[in-house]
């Protein structure tokens, strides 16, 4: 099944795009790590494999774009949460800018396939 | 929660991972083994392990192969460089942003100040050292690398940077002219200006010459900070 969908031509787009999806749902508040990988992989076609975000939460830490603390939870082990830092955010903002223009000029192009 | 049983086909699933994952410095493979632990029992016990057999499965496929995440783990080419936006003041230009939002808050109400002194019509001159200050205030704030607490203590320590020591040394000095009556008996003494004594106005201008120039140094060491956190993940 994943070799399948490695050889999509997607996969390498896919895992670039990633990493900002998670900035983004960090912008507004702390998010433990379990929920973030929930959120995500429930938006169809986004995540194929779900254990390829923590690798990149690890990324994402040690480059200085988010930051992790501990929290107590309700019952059982302490939980690790994730934030943005002004960083990531500006990484992010940056991003955003430039995803729109090529997401556009991508379906501007493609738009002439479909026709 | 209540940790979940031993599971035979996540036991093999993480010795698999664990396999795949020795590639890895030890720091960042103990950190994956956590959170893919960790993942598993929160999603376990979320699950209330109502499915079985059949729910363990799935969430080990959902996961995906150990070698595809670990291969995730190792800075995968598409995804580190090819898409980083070099635009937003990420880029060595926009280095120049915070460096002239700092200087323009120390000393931007300079050149106003001294033009007052040199005879410049006061109103034009009072225009010329707001607009300097001002517009370090507002590259301060429309700056992304600095946080909120950080934009207010650049505004408020001190407003008009440096300017405000100037200012402190171009208000006229207290004159008092004492004019003798013709009869020669002692006249009334007659003052202009104001003055502080200066048990006051020496350390009030040691404070307003140290702290904006501390204040700016730290701003500029902060982005700076995180400047060169965000470059070295682009590169």
């Amino acid at each position: 099944m994943e070799a399948g969908q490695a050889r999509s031509p997607l996969s390498q787009l896919r895992r670039g795009v990633l990493e900002y999806c998670v900035l983004s749902l960090l912008a507004d508040r702390q998010v433990y790590g379990f929920d973030l990988v929930r959120q995500l992989a429930e938006v169809d076609g986004l995540v194929i494999s779900e254990g390829t975000i923590y690798p990149l939460l690890s990324r994402l830490r040690r480059d200085g774009w988010v930051s992790t603390s501990w929290m107590e939870s309700p019952a059982g082990p302490p939980r690790r949460y994730y934030t943005l830092t002004p960083a990531g955010r500006a990484a992010l903002h940056a991003f955003v800018l430039e995803w729109r223009r090529f997401r556009d000029a991508v379906d501007y192009v493609l738009a002439k396939e479909t026709r | 929660m209540t940790a979940s049983p031993p599971n035979p086909l996540v036991e093999d699933y993480l010795t698999r991972l664990a396999a795949a994952a020795s590639i890895l410095p030890a720091d960042q493979r103990a950190e994956l083994l956590a959170g893919i632990r960790e993942h598993i029992d929160a999603a376990r016990a979320a699950a209330g392990d109502t499915g079985g057999e059949a729910a363990v499965r799935s969430l080990l496929d959902r996961l995906g192969d150990p070698a595809e995440i670990v291969a995730a783990a190792i800075e995968p080419p598409g995804s580190h460089g090819s898409l980083r936006p070099a635009a937003s003041g990420l880029g060595p230009a926009g280095a120049g942003r915070e460096t002239a939002a700092v200087t323009l808050l120390a000393v931007g109400a300079l050149p106003g100040l001294l033009a007052a002194a040199a005879g410049l019509d006061v109103v034009l001159a009072i225009l010329l050292a707001l607009l300097g200050w001002t517009s370090g205030a507002v590259l301060l704030w429309t700056s992304a690398w600095w946080r909120p607490n950080e934009k207010l203590l650049g505004t408020l320590v001190v407003p008009g940077g440096l300017g405000l020591l100037v200012v402190m040394a171009l208000l006229p000095v207290q004159q008092c002219v004492i004019v003798d009556n013709l009869d020669g008996t002692a006249g009334v003494e007659t003052c202009t200006g104001s003055t502080l004594p200066p048990a006051v106005s020496i350390p009030l201008a040691a404070v307003l010459l140290i702290a904006p120039l501390a204040v700016a140094v730290v701003l500029l060491i902060r982005a700076q900070n995180r400047r060169h956190q965000a470059v070295a993940v682009i590169r």
